[in-house]
């Protein structure tokens, strides 16, 4: 009896021992399976590659990898939310996949970590980079002379109108506005209050603000908000504080929203405001969650009379990790998805605009002409270069709420997100 | 079996060998246990002690700073002491008037006079047992400000609603307001199990002896509620500081990061979290949840010095 017990609680024990060391262990996601040796020998290699999801993205990427003969794609699809924790703890750690999308204007970040490997000349040359791909979509990509991703998920930030509120207001939703000043008179027009409550909000602005910090002030900075040379911010200068005057004033001033009005709904999806700043893709997002909604796409009007209006772009990339074993056949598989077959699927079905240079002179992806305007947008696209993501957004989000919601005054409250994106950078190392 | 049974009888301690051979099967039995525990919970924590003694960005070397970060945090982080206080008004004010709220709910669904007093009783418990972030987006679209259901019932009485979670003034208290609704029905069961247990005939001979219903509930029913009400607070206050979901779902969306307007809701755990997987400064969010760690050992240990009361019957 007191044998037996002793053999149970050693055997409970070492189960306990197993369990917890099964828990603690993991494959290397860089390890090459099925055998692989590393040597790029077609099937018998498997490239481990993660991504943040969204349904249409994930299906579009597992139909290539199965398309995709050249190596066997261990794909998984990340919940947007837990991605970045998920990818930053395991390249840590050594457990990180061979590939994965970053967006452009973060990818400096996970370079200084010594996270990523250049896109070796075997596979494509700068030249070659630099022919294939439009400037703004490659730009954030090239550090200290060598590019470290391809790029993907190419989105500029559009101006919507509601076509018919705009009719309802006497105004022609088929012209584009040719000053911001044109712009806000629309949206004055296009709010309704009932006495001192907003019914109908002539922008919407504050259910996504995002989109309107990065176009509002890229709108002012023809070079980008981040010197290239020093990575400094620069807009804590003039054109930054009448940037951010400009749009913190559509709601102070105008009135033309209100963060307390139909709060963080989408008030244009539902009819209920004028016009919106969003990302090319959601032409194809409005389609399918607001099949009633009749609007068009535009490209936002420059600050002044006469002065060239850079588009805010985004875009995402494909980067591969500097531990995966076999990198010649990860390029490869980037270069597949990012090819100009494979982007032609991109732009047909999944929401994006295209980075490769030859497809931009493509009328029979333009039938739409919202498409054809996301098409035309690009001519003026300047990628958004904070060189933060959360972290930046959380800077310039506090911004807008010190004027909007505080009453601080725009300099000063510039001013200080400045000096906390500055902190910011030094603390990742990139800027001095 | 009859070598592990402990002799009874007065005065019949476990002489030296058998109590040592009863705490050599303790440690047996508690092994796979303990094994398992310390892995999980102590080795972590051990780590995350070790870590928060260097700076360490994620992907950079790791640098010993020693008590740095802490001091950092302490005396320089007004982001850090904003969520501290963000993260005690939030426990004070969801704790104090829940547990208050629960006992008068108990007490009265455990009169047997009431009638359907199982319906009521389901009734503030359905919440318990709802998931909190599904309560979180239905409280969300509850508080809007513009077409919220709250907002709408205020104006029916005159009275104009605030802007809840929109408003750096009113957010905190909108995840108050929920919170209370939710976690009412947990205390209200731990209340009525201690009522339950109250023996009845120390309260038929109080009341024999004239006390009155306040008197009774004064000086029978409190004292020896005493133990639910240390275990309700230290249960409320634990979780108080260790608020998290209520902040993400409720402030944060796709479009928008938790924890605003301007950092009204910002609690500790959501601090930690931003410190760690933001700008991935594992060393100082490591600090921070120590810290945390540390308000809540204290907290609880004040709490049972303050609340606990020993008594007999």
């Amino acid at each position: 009896m007191r044998r037996n017990i002793v053999r149970k609680a050693t055997t409970l024990g070492v189960l306990a021992v197993c369990l917890a060391a099964a828990g603690c262990s993991g494959e290397s996601a860089t390890q090459q399976r099925d055998g692989g040796d590393g040597d790029g020998d077609g099937g018998s290699v498997t490239i481990s590659h993660w991504q943040h999801h969204s349904d249409a993205r994930a299906e579009l990427v597992q139909n290539f990898a199965d398309e995709y003969d050249g190596a066997s794609i261990d794909f998984q699809s990340i919940p947007y939310e837990s991605y970045f924790q998920k990818l930053g703890a395991a390249l840590e750690a050594g457990n990180g996949p061979c590939v994965f999308q970053l967006p452009a204007n973060i990818l400096a970040e996970f370079h200084d970590r010594g996270q990523l490997a250049p896109v070796p000349d075997s596979v494509m040359s700068a030249d070659e980079i630099e022919e294939a791909f439009t400037p703004a979509s490659i730009r954030l990509l090239k550090i200290e002379g060598e590019y470290y991703a391809l790029p993907t998920d190419v989105q500029t930030l559009l101006l919507f109108y509601n076509d018919d509120l705009f009719e309802e207001a006497g105004l022609d939703p088929t012209q584009d506005f040719a000053t911001w000043e044109d712009l806000r008179q629309a949206a004055i027009a296009l709010t309704k209050t009932n006495g001192s409550k907003l019914t109908q909000a002539g922008l919407d602005i504050s259910s996504s603000p995002y989109q309107w910090y990065y176009s509002a002030p890229t709108l002012a900075y023809e070079d980008g908000l981040v010197n290239d040379e020093t990575n400094d911010v620069n807009y804590d200068s003039e054109p930054g504080y009448q940037a951010w005057d400009r749009l913190t004033s559509l709601v102070l001033d105008d009135g033309v929203d209100s963060p307390e009005f139909l709060a963080e709904q989408s008030k244009f999806a539902i009819g209920k405001a004028g016009m919106t700043f969003r990302e090319y893709t959601f032409t194809g997002v409005y389609n399918l969650t607001a099949p009633d909604l009749n609007f068009s796409v535009h490209v936002a009007p420059p600050v002044a009379d006469e002065t060239f209006a850079p588009v805010a772009n985004t875009s995402w990339s494909y980067a591969v990790s500097k531990d995966c074993a076999d990198q010649d056949a990860a390029w490869e598989w980037v270069t597949y998805l990012t090819s100009e077959d494979a982007q032609r699927t991109w732009t047909a079905e999944g929401g994006e605009l295209p980075s490769r240079s030859a497809l931009l002179e493509d009328e029979s992806l333009q039938d739409d002409p919202n498409v054809a305007a996301g098409f035309a947008s690009l001519d003026g696209a300047m990628p958004y270069d904070s060189l933060g993501w959360d972290d930046a957004f959380a800077i310039q989000q506090e911004i807008w709420d010190q004027i909007v919601l505080n009453g601080k005054d725009v300099q000063s409250a510039v001013d200080k997100g400045a000096e906390e994106e500055r902190a910011l950078y030094r603390r990742k190392g990139l800027l001095e | 079996m009859s070598s592990l049974a402990v002799p009874r009888g007065r005065g019949a301690r476990p002489r030296g060998g058998l109590r040592r051979h009863q705490t050599k099967w303790a440690f047996i039995f508690l092994a796979p246990a303990l094994v398992l525990f310390g892995l999980t919970v102590f080795y972590p924590m051990a780590r995350a002690l070790q870590y928060s003694l260097y700076k360490w960005p994620l992907g950079g070397a790791k640098e010993f700073v020693g008590l740095d970060n802490y001091r950092r945090l302490l005396f320089d982080d007004s982001g850090f002491r904003q969520s501290v206080e963000v993260t005690l008004y939030f426990t004070v004010l969801s704790v104090l008037p829940t547990i208050l709220l629960a006992l008068v709910v108990a007490v009265l669904l455990n009169d047997a006079r009431l009638r359907a007093r199982g319906l009521f009783r389901t009734i503030y418990f359905v919440p318990v047992v709802t998931s909190l972030v599904a309560v979180g987006y239905v409280w969300k679209a509850l508080l809007e400000p513009s077409f919220g259901l709250v907002n709408t019932v205020l104006g029916w009485v005159g009275i104009s609603g605030p802007g809840w979670l929109a408003s750096p003034d009113w957010a905190l208290d909108g995840i108050v307001l929920m919170t209370v609704w939710r976690d009412l029905g947990f205390y209200m069961v731990v209340f009525l199990a201690g009522l339950q247990a109250i023996p009845r005939d120390v309260m038929d001979a109080a009341r024999i002896d004239g006390a009155g219903a306040w008197q009774r509930f004064r000086h029978i029913t409190m004292p020896l509620l005493n133990p639910s009400i240390v275990l309700a607070a230290v249960i409320g206050v634990i979780n108080g500081l260790q608020l998290f979901t209520q902040v993400y779902v409720m402030t944060g969306s796709a479009q928008q990061l938790p924890g605003g307007p301007l950092g009204s809701t910002r609690s500790v755990v959501l601090y930690v979290v931003e410190q760690t997987f933001r700008p991935l400064e594992m060393g100082y969010g490591s600090a921070a949840a120590f810290l945390l760690f540390v308000l809540i050992m204290i907290a609880t240990l004040i709490q049972f010095r303050l609340i606990q009361r020993k008594f007999e019957y």
